[in-house]
Formats: structure tokens, C-alpha cells, sequence
């Protein structure tokens, strides 16, 4: 008896940790690489962006894919930010590039945070405000509304400043980002409409619900993802910074033309987000606007709206969530590497992505 | 000798047959909570996005498991949970030990173990990310830093309450500070640091599954992340059972260890140790032709029934 219970007890101390072992070192490196065996010129570029590797994201996956940052000569790093500040990462050195929302910008600016924004990457706000189909038609006639997290008052408070409405005239609950009880509060009339971002807006549409966006489109078309980086990283590694660019813009291109590709991408990049076939594509389709650059998909890619930041930059500062007086956006903005990030040929990265398809996909 | 076994001991052969007898009634009510469970998703007295039905949720287990997604990153989650809990653990138990043996540490650390105690992790995580990086190590580290104190606290206790009248005995045997530390106060805190360790397996689970909910690109906590944010509240149901199943394992672990490493608790293990030291000590005496040697005198089989006594007079 005590040999077996020895025995047990060994048995499954071992498959503890030979199990650990098999899967513990995936994320020992600090996050996924994307690319194997690149010439190394550049080295290992830490990406920071909010979310795990998802088809949200699509260009690292079809960027990888396609071997486009291999061809740069860099290896992608993902650090998944998660609810971290983006900022605070590229600042300390942990992150060499990351996608920033405007606000989340503009307030580590505003501590004194010294970064460069080089390009617009989600060029239309990823978050929204929905109410169900039958729900109200503008936000004027919402009365109570749905905040997936805290962060999102100070969303509500521009978007009915903007709509000239008394954002106290609102009333606001914090549901959380379970989409089960954002569908539920809606369904069951607890709040006309919910603010919250694409990704909890596809899980609810996952349920079946059919939504309406009534996003004032002034809001709509504040970008909300911009990469940013340090001015050392520009005086360091600025070609490299060129070179990143460019094989994003690749990826984004070759994602919005062949989707079916890119889907097939995503999906062995990212198996588990896939086991459900429909919201997998549903995830793709919410990412294809704010992908698309602002003059459509012939247009060039990465170019920051300065108009747009401006105005956004005004109104954080009339509802006091800067500490500045006026604030000119020229002062980080950076577009240097626009031009090397747009070149490259259109025709070709078509062909690569259908070649890809033609070989990959049955 | 087994009436000289501590009162309030464990027997593992009755635990063993009440075990048994029980066993009928424990699947009654597991097929019961399930049938409830079945009853509320098929009347849909619960939405069934919020409660699944069993069987779907069966499905999707049985779907992560076969395209090996929930292995690729249950090993990770283990990981983290192992190299948190050891790292929490042996800190946890060193700077007990540091603080039993001298008065004035004690009085130095423990604000701070309190301290870090009473912070709430879940505010700390992310600071975790920025001092520490990402990957595992973050993590690791708050898994370490949640099931640090049962670890910490327990070890304090059991050294520090030893029975007065074991610490007269080896005072008057005039033991070492060194000999008293290792025979009488770890065997007597043995059972206690256990149930520490007990405590601190479960809560590095949970410190692992915090970390991997601020920032992770694998893991079982990024994979129920990911369902919820889809509405795939099967396979959330089945992460998340995965996840308390992994809970019960390693917690069965420290109990299988427990019962190996804190034998005079249980009366059998106690009974099986002391036969097997006696056998020993007979082919000692056929070997040296029936002479009691001083060796034979000292070889264990005194003791009054307390894992600290029966050590005392042992060879080990």
C-alpha cells in the first residue's frame, strides 16, 4: 500500500512537471515570435498592441505568413498589453514599438512622457456606442448606457460634449466586459445602449443579437490605434523603425484583399479563436474598417490625422483630462517614415497573398 | 504501540473505507448537482448564455482537448503555477524560519509580510508587468507573492508553539539550539507548514490566473478571457473546469506528499514505519549475533507517539 501510494504521489508530482515543462517555456520568452530564422539585421523588434495575437490584429499574423518581416531582417516579439499602459512599456525600454490610443497618448505626454507617434494603424475609433437594432437611433434619446469598463466615462463625456448634449443628462452603469451580461442588460431593458469596443460588440453579436451602431461619425473617425515610440528608438534604430512599418502596411494590404487567406492565417496562427468558425470571420469583418486607410485601400497606409488627433487633443483638454493649456499636436507627431512605409508594390504583395492562398488552402 | 499514536490521528485504512462507504453518496450528489445543473440550462430557468448546458460543455472540453489547444496551454498555466508556488513557498518558509529562530527579525519582517498580505495583488499585478516584463515571470512572481503568507504564517506558528513539556525534555538532554530546531520544532510544525503548503498550492492557481487575465499570449486564463469575449461560454465552462480539476490535482499532490513526509499523523503510516524500522533493527541484531549494539539502543523504537519524540531517539 505504501508503495503505491508512493508510487502515485511520484507519478503525479512527474506528469506535473513533465507537463509543465512541455508548455511552460511558450511563454518564458516573453510572448510569441512571429517570425523563425530572419537575417537578423534588425534584430528582435518588441511589439506591444493591446490583445494576444488575434485576426483583430491581422497584419503580424499575415505579415509572419508572408514572410515579410523576415524580409526586413527583424523578428517580431508580441508583448500582449492587455489593460497595461502601452505607453508606460515603451517609455521604460520594454517595449521597442506599441499601438496607443490617442487619449492614452496625450495623457503620458501629458505626465511628461517623451514619444513619437509615427503612424495611424486603426484608423477609425475601435470604440463605439450600440443599442439593439429596435433601441434608440442617436444618442440623444439614450437615457441609461452600458460602460464595459470605467475607462469609458471619459469616452462618453467627449462623445456628448461633441453631440452639444449635458453628459450628466446620461446615466451610466458599469457592466463589465462579460458579453453575456452586456446581451443580457440590453435584452432585458437595464441600459439602452452599451459603450464599450469591437471586441465586446462581436461577442454580443456572437449571441445572436443584432446591433446598431449609433456612434456619432465625428467620434467614429478619431483613430485608435497609433504605433509610438521613444525619440531614442528614431535616432537608434530608425531604419528598422522604416523597415517595421513597411512589412505591417504589407500585411494590411495583403489582409484586406484576400480575406479568405487571411482567415486561413488567422486561424493556424490562432486556433482557439477560430473553434467557433462564425466569430472568427465575424472578428475579421469588424477589423476591415478600421484597417482600411481613410481614402480606401489604394490610398496609403499609416498616415496620422493630424485634424482628427487635434480635435481630440481639444477636447480632452476642455474636460480637463490634460494638464495643458493648448496642446499642438505637431509636437509628437512624426510622419517621417510614411513615405518608406508606403514603399513597395501593390501588384506584388497581391500576387504573394494568392500565391499563399493557391498553395495553402484546398 | 498504536495506542500510543497521537489522539485525534488519522487512520488512512478508515479513511480509506469511510472513503468507500461514502462513495455511493458523493456520486449521488455529483449526479444530482448535475442533473439541477441539466434541469435549469433545458428550461432555460438561467439564460443560456450565462449556464450552459453540461453536455455542451462536455463538447467543447472534449473539442480543446482533441485539437490540443487546452494542453498547449495548460502547460503553461503549470508552470506558472509551480514555479510560482515553489519560489512563494520556500521564500515564504525561509523567512519563517529566520523569524522562529531569532526574535528580533521577527519583529523587523513580520510588518512587512502583513503588509504584502493585506495588498491587494490583483492592484499590484500590473505594476508586476512594468517592474518585471512580460512572459512567465510576472506571473510567477505573483503566484510566489499570493501563497507566500499561509506558507510564512503557518511555518512561524508551528515552530514557535512547541509543547513545553518535549522543549523541557531536550533542554534537560541538554540538545542544541540546532538539534532542538531540526528534532523537535520542524517535526512538531510539520503538519501545520502542510496545511500551509496546502493553502498555497490552491492560491498560486489563482495568482497565475490573474496574471495571465492582465496580460498573456497563452494560457488557460487568456483562453477563458477569449471565450467570454465570444460568447463561448461552453468552452469557458470547460476552461474553467479544467482549471478547478487542475486545482484538485495539485492540492491532491500535497496531500499524497503530506501523508508521505508527516507519517505520524496516521496511525497505519505510523504502525508500517515503526515495523519496518523493527525488521530492520532484527536483521541488525541476526547480523551482529544478537548483541544489542548502542546503535540497536538508539535506533527509533522509543518514542511516545508525537513525530517530534519518535525522532528524537532515531538514527535518521
Amino acid at each position: 500500500m505504501k508503495k503505491s501510494s508512493i508510487g502515485l504521489g511520484a507519478f503525479a508530482a512527474s506528469a506535473a512537471l513533465i507537463l509543465s515543462a512541455c508548455g511552460g517555456g511558450g511563454s518564458d520568452d516573453g510572448g510569441a515570435t512571429n517570425t523563425d530564422g530572419a537575417s537578423a539585421t534588425c534584430g528582435t523588434v518588441r511589439l506591444l498592441q493591446p490583445i494576444p495575437e488575434s485576426i483583430l490584429f491581422w497584419p503580424l499574423i499575415t505579415s509572419t505568413a508572408l514572410g515579410y518581416f523576415e524580409d526586413e531582417g527583424m523578428q517580431v516579439v508580441l508583448l500582449p498589453g492587455g489593460a497595461l499602459p502601452e505607453t508606460a512599456f515603451v517609455e521604460n525600454g520594454e517595449a521597442d514599438i506599441a499601438t496607443a490610443g490617442g487619449p492614452e497618448v496625450m495623457q503620458a505626454i501629458s505626465a511628461g512622457a517623451d514619444l513619437k507617434v509615427l503612424y495611424d494603424y486603426w484608423n477609425v475609433a475601435a470604440e463605439g456606442i450600440v443599442t439593439l437594432s429596435s433601441g434608440p437611433d442617436t444618442i440623444a434619446d439614450v437615457e441609461t448606457i452600458g460602460l464595459v469598463t470605467d475607462s469609458d466615462a471619459a469616452s462618453i463625456e467627449i462623445i456628448w460634449s461633441e453631440a452639444g448634449l449635458d453628459p450628466t443628462s446620461v446615466r451610466t452603469i458599469t457592466l463589465g466586459e462579460s458579453p453575456a451580461v452586456l446581451a443580457e442588460s440590453l435584452e432585458n431593458g437595464t441600459v439602452d445602449a452599451v459603450a464599450g469596443a469591437i471586441s465586446d460588440f462581436i461577442g454580443i453579436q456572437a449571441a445572436g443579437i443584432e446591433l446598431k451602431e449609433i456612434t456619432p461619425p465625428e467620434f467614429k473617425s478619431s483613430p485608435s490605434a497609433s504605433f509610438i515610440v521613444t525619440p531614442e528608438t528614431i535616432a537608434n534604430n530608425g531604419e528598422c523603425t522604416g523597415k517595421f512599418l513597411r512589412a505591417w502596411a504589407k500585411g494590411t494590404y495583403a489582409g484586406l484583399v484576400n480575406a479568405e487567406a487571411t482567415q486561413a492565417m488567422g486561424k493556424a496562427a490562432v486556433p482557439e479563436e477560430w473553434i467557433e468558425e462564425a466569430i472568427g470571420i465575424a472578428s475579421y469583418d469588424q477589423a476591415v474598417p478600421p484597417n482600411t486607410p481613410v481614402g480606401g485601400v489604394d490610398a496609403q497606409f499609416g498616415v496620422v490625422q493630424k485634424e482628427v488627433w487635434q480635435a481630440q487633443a481639444d477636447s480632452l483638454i476642455a474636460i480637463g483630462e490634460l494638464d495643458f493649456e493648448s496642446l499642438d499636436v505637431n509636437s509628437f507627431i512624426d510622419e517621417q517614415f510614411i513615405g518608406v512605409a508606403n514603399d513597395w508594390d501593390r501588384a506584388q504583395v497581391k500576387a504573394e497573398i494568392y500565391a499563399w492562398a493557391a498553395e495553402n488552402i484546398s | 504501540m498504536s495506542e500510543n499514536i497521537a489522539p485525534g490521528a488519522i487512520s488512512g485504512t478508515h479513511g480509506r473505507r469511510a472513503f468507500i462507504r461514502q462513495l455511493p453518496l458523493q456520486l449521488g450528489v455529483f449526479a444530482a448537482v448535475i442533473f439541477v445543473w441539466w434541469l435549469a440550462a433545458d428550461q432555460e430557468w438561467v439564460s443560456p448564455r450565462i449556464l450552459p448546458p453540461p453536455l455542451g460543455v462536455v463538447e467543447a472540453f472534449w473539442n480543446l482537448v482533441t485539437t490540443g489547444i487546452l494542453i498547449d496551454n495548460l502547460g503553461v498555466t503549470l508552470w506558472e503555477v509551480v514555479a510560482g508556488f515553489v519560489l512563494g513557498s520556500l521564500g515564504g518558509f525561509l523567512i519563517a524560519v529566520g523569524a522562529a529562530v531569532s526574535g528580533s527579525f521577527r519583529q523587523i519582517v513580520t510588518p512587512y509580510m502583513v503588509a504584502l498580505q493585506v495588498t491587494p495583488r490583483v492592484a499590484i499585478a500590473p505594476l508586476l508587468f512594468i517592474w518585471l516584463g512580460f512572459g512567465a515571470t510576472p506571473k510567477i512572481v505573483l503566484a510566489a507573492t499570493i501563497c507566500f503568507f499561509p506558507v510564512f504564517i503557518n511555518t512561524l506558528t508551528g515552530l514557535l508553539i512547541v509543547d513545553d513539556g518535549e522543549l523541557e525534555l531536550f533542554r534537560s538532554m541538554r540538545a542544541k539550539r540546532r538539534q532542538e530546531f531540526f528534532r523537535l520544532r520542524l517535526p512538531s510544525a510539520m503538519p501545520v507548514i502542510f496545511a500551509g503548503l496546502k493553502t498555497a498550492i490552491s492560491l498560486a492557481l489563482i495568482g497565475a490566473i490573474v496574471g495571465e487575465f492582465v496580460s498573456a499570449d497563452k494560457g488557460l486564463g487568456l483562453l477563458i478571457q477569449r471565450f467570454s469575449f465570444q460568447l463561448n461560454t461552453e468552452a469557458a465552462y470547460a476552461v474553467l473546469f479544467t482549471l478547478t480539476l487542475l486545482g484538485l490535482v495539485l492540492y491532491g499532490i500535497m496531500e499524497l506528499l503530506d501523508r508521505y513526509f508527516v507519517f505520524w499523523t496516521r496511525d497505519d503510516r505510523m504502525l508500517r514505519r515503526t515495523n519496518r524500522m523493527k525488521m530492520k533493527y532484527q536483521r541488525h541484531l541476526a547480523k551482529s549475533g544478537g548483541r544489542r549494539t548502542s546503535q540497536g539502543e538508539s535506533s527509533g523504537l522509543v518514542f511516545s507517539g508525537t513525530g517530534s519524540t519518535a525522532q528524537l531517539g532515531g538514527n535518521s
